[in-house]
């Protein structure tokens, strides 16, 4: 195993690896950046470093390396979010067995996946140990949201960005490993939003649905006039929500707008995620009437509200309610 | 305390010893040291400040100071029993409790238990308590008595970072000191100091940038430093240390002004697009755009005020008034306004660059916004400022090619009666208007339903309300809620009025013919004007549908 062909910024890779043979890595860890970037990657084989018994680690084949890899190990713990957060009891419980020396390895490695979960109890539980952890422990928090994270916890961590992943290089990541023809890679690595796991993972039907929003957009400004706009917006949300989760409508809504806004503005095509319906969404844009703007923050904080338990047809309807009203 | 790699980091390896090495807290050192000297002590000492300043250090050395066995001391001696256990941590009569895992009651009351017991060998038992706000009210409160009146062998010390959650009964027990963020120049120094004693090579730009980037924390300097050393080896340049600090390059943010006064939203766009592929902070960039513009407007409107280098932006001096003299004050106060709704925003956002995207269009349309004097001079003035377009604040994303003139000519020869829904006196408003509004105030979700019926027409005393063919459920929904509906006609039309409801069968035969024939008709009017560009632009402006067609 190498640390460049993880699925990451190859430049978090090199410090990282760097930071581990010059044996300057310091026990708190801090992984920042988008989702999909590979921070979970890089965390699995930052533990299999420094837990594998291999002349060059981390080896990735040795016991040891399988068995973190696999969530085995048992000096390797992850301690997941417990429904919507990480609570104090489990800060506590990571804390107490900081102090238990190791298993098997030399050290213990303690990762929290979603940093920016730990309610505020967990992490004041946590300041203390990551300022002076015990001699054999790691710590590796992940977060999406490091301003989400106590400025104390941040300043008691080393901290590592990772950057999203050119589309350029997802593109090519696709073709190569995944054998996915060229224009489909193209498309794939425009909407990847920097993440290769994003890139494989998007259903082949995610430009046809982007054309349907656009669609049905226009088709609802028709029914405004025509004064059946209520009805209209309750079909499409009706339609839209049958699928779940209710995101991938929501996020394509959000695209199709941003890239109406753009497009009416005179952006650059290549700023477009879907070119080839700029045209039309900049005449579309025309006709909302300085509704975009508001219709847009409200869709982003759907996307928001989605994570409660809410209607998803519901946050359609009123997102697209918004974008429709007329001042 | 060596860690498994036996790499301790640096804020823990040069965590002061001595008074005399303690930085930027002179006051608070000056008076406990007076303290110490002259036997005046409080027996319950509160630090309270921003993260990584000293407190815990400063808890510790007071700690030293009072158990020291050479005698009570304005400087530990570090090297007696004492003083060498406290600085491992595992001296008997110096406890470090984690207040945030310590929190409850019950550990409180066992504190007070303990309390009473006299030192195993030292003068005091010192009880440091960090991170203190994290105790629930109980616990507060079950140390209140301890507090006000301990034995005088006790000694209380607590440190937090939060000192509004302290309640005001414990407050007025401690001798409360306030620890400060230090300057620039403090942190700057001392991390030169560390560098040297590290041998390190760190070009003075770059040592600035780490001093920048810690927001008056030592500790944040020093993780910092960490972090560049580690990645970068003995040597760092500044380019490193941007890179590694992840610091958004200056001409980023003095490109967002420039860009948003030429109105150059390709630039913007280019530059937000780089923000997000760097991995940089976009709630940093807020924070970034927001403290320039802070120093544009001190610039604009008292530049004496600016000269005592009181600057918090990252423009220097040249480049600073060059970017002033691109927006007015109003201008950059609205800027200043969307990033600041931008950074709340961005918290917990699903698609951030979307939102910096949606700000950039907003700044793009920032060039048009004027004075409100202006605007009012003019309605002074006499002219209709309201409707002329440039005083409209941003400009209409309405399509251009719309004046309302040409739309009224269009409107004569189609006949198309269009309801502007704006508020007409009642008895104006056609009877359609005036059904749903009192059906609107009765039944909301009925209301909007009935609204989508092809057509709502009085035929004499009756009020007809037509389905087409695809409208079976909302026909069907309509005839539960009959009495609603007629009391809403007879708002509508008059006491007298009943309610008729009429389904358009498929393929247009059937019992409803009667309605269907002239309907269709005029459906299929509705279906060519609703194409029509000029149509569409009108509707879409003046907010209006299209209720009816005539032909002529």
């Amino acid at each position: 195993m190498s640390w460049a062909d993880l699925p990451c910024d190859p430049r978090v890779a090199r410090e990282l690896s760097a930071c581990l043979r010059s044996n300057r890595l310091s026990p708190s860890l801090l992984l920042c950046g988008p989702p999909g970037t590979g921070k979970r990657a890089v965390a699995v084989a930052v533990a299999q470093a420094l837990l594998c018994l291999g002349t060059e680690p981390p080896c990735g084949n040795c016991k040891h390396c399988r068995r973190v890899a696999s969530g085995q190990h048992p000096d390797f713990k992850v301690w997941e979010a417990d429904g919507r957060e990480v609570r104090v009891e489990q800060a506590r419980a990571l804390r107490a067995a900081t102090r238990l020396r190791p298993f098997e390895g030399r050290v213990q490695v303690h990762l929290v996946p979603e940093a920016e979960r730990m309610n505020e109890e967990a992490s004041n539980a946590l300041l203390r140990t990551l300022e002076e952890p015990s001699p054999h422990a790691v710590l590796i928090l992940l977060t999406i949201a490091p301003s989400l994270l106590l400025p104390t916890i941040r300043s008691r961590c080393q901290s590592f960005r990772f950057r999203p992943l050119p589309a350029r290089m997802v593109q090519e990541r696709l073709e190569k490993d995944g054998g996915v023809p060229a224009e489909e890679a193209r498309w794939r690595a425009r909407l990847a939003r920097g993440s290769l796991a994003r890139a494989r993972s998007l259903p082949a039907d995610e430009i046809e649905l982007a054309h349907d929003v656009a669609r049905t957009l226009e088709s609802m400004l028709e029914q405004r006039i025509r004064g059946r706009l209520a009805a209209s917006i309750v079909d499409a949300a009706e339609r839209w929500s049958s699928e779940t989760p209710a995101e991938r409508p929501l996020e394509r809504l959000l695209e199709v707008c941003r890239d109406a806004l753009l497009a009416h503005h005179g952006a650059p095509v290549d700023s477009l995620l879907y070119p080839e319906l700029g045209p039309r969404l900049g005449r579309m844009a025309g006709r909302l009437a300085g509704t975009l703007p508001a219709g847009i923050q409200r869709l982003e904080a759907a996307l928001g509200d989605l994570r409660r338990p809410m209607k998803g047809n519901l946050l359609i309807e009123e997102s697209l309610s918004t974008l429709m009203h007329r001042p | 305390m060596e860690n498994h790699s036996g790499y301790i980091v640096l804020a823990r390896k040069y965590r002061p010893q001595r008074f005399s090495d303690v930085a930027g807290q002179a006051v608070t050192v000056q008076t406990l040291q007076n303290a110490l000297r002259s036997g005046r002590l409080a027996h319950a000492f509160l630090f309270s400040g921003p993260r990584g300043v000293g407190k815990t250090t400063l808890a510790r050395l007071l700690a030293r100071a009072l158990n020291c066995h050479k005698e009570v001391t304005d400087e530990p001696c570090g090297a007696c029993e004492s003083c060498r256990e406290v600085a491992e941590g595992r001296s008997l009569d110096v406890l470090e409790i984690d207040g945030a895992s310590n929190n409850k009651v019950e550990e409180a009351r066992q504190l007070r238990e303990t309390v009473r017991y006299a030192p195993a060998r030292d003068r005091y038992r010192v009880f440091i308590i960090d991170e203190v706000h994290m105790l629930s009210v109980a616990a507060f409160n079950a140390l209140l008595k301890t507090l006000e009146e301990p034995p005088a062998h006790i000694k209380f010390i607590f440190a937090t970072t939060e000192i509004h959650k302290i309640p005001a009964t414990i407050l007025s027990r401690c001798q409360h000191y306030e620890f400060h963020r230090l300057s620039r120049e403090e942190i700057t120094s001392q991390i030169a100091g560390v560098c040297k004693q590290e041998e390190m090579k760190v070009e003075d730009r770059a040592l600035d940038l780490i001093a920048r980037s810690a927001g008056g924390s030592l500790r944040d300097a020093l993780s910092s430093l960490d972090q560049v050393a580690a990645r970068c080896g003995n040597e760092v340049k500044e380019a490193d240390a941007r890179s590694v600090l992840g610091m958004i390059p200056d001409e980023r943010v003095l490109g967002i002004f420039e860009a948003a006064a030429s109105q150059d939203l390709a630039a913007l766009l280019r530059i937000s697009r780089e923000i997000f592929e760097d991995g940089c902070d976009p709630a940093r960039f807020c924070e970034e755009i927001m403290a320039q513009a802070r120093d544009l407007l001190v610039q604009k409107l008292s530049p004496q005020a600016g000269e005592q280098g009181d600057w918090v932006g990252v423009a220097q001096a040249e480049d600073r008034q060059k970017l002033a003299e691109l927006l007015t004050p109003d201008q950059l106060i609205r800027l200043f306004q969307l990033f600041f709704d931008l950074e709340q925003r961005l918290r917990g956002a699903s698609l951030p660059q979307v939102l910096l995207e949606l700000v950039c269009v907003k700044l793009v349309q920032l060039a048009d916004l004027r004075p409100i004097e202006e605007i009012l001079g003019e309605l002074r003035g006499g002219r209709s400022g309201v409707t002329d377009s440039r005083s409209a604040g941003p400009p209409p994303l309405t399509a251009p090619p719309a004046p309302a003139p040409e739309t009224r000519e269009t409107q004569a020869p189609a006949g198309v009666s269009t309801d502007t829904s704006a508020p007409a006196p009642a008895g104006d408003s056609p009877v359609r208007e005036r059904f749903l509004e009192a059906l609107h105030q009765k039944k909301i979700h009925l209301a909007s339903f009935i609204e989508s019926a092809r057509d709502i027409t009085p035929q004499g005393s009756a009020l007809v309300i037509s389905f087409g063919p695809d409208q079976r459920f909302i026909h069907d929904k309509a005839a539960e809620d009959l009495p609603l509906l007629r009391e809403a006609a007879r708002a509508a039309l008059g006491d007298e009025a009943t309610v008729r409801l009429t389904l358009e069968e498929k393929g247009g035969d059937g019992s409803a013919a009667q309605a269907a024939s002239p309907g269709e008709q005029r459906d299929r009017l509705i279906e060519q004007l609703v194409k029509e560009p000029i149509v569409q632009s009108a509707l879409d402006i003046f907010g209006g549908q299209i209720v009816d067609v005539q032909e002529s």
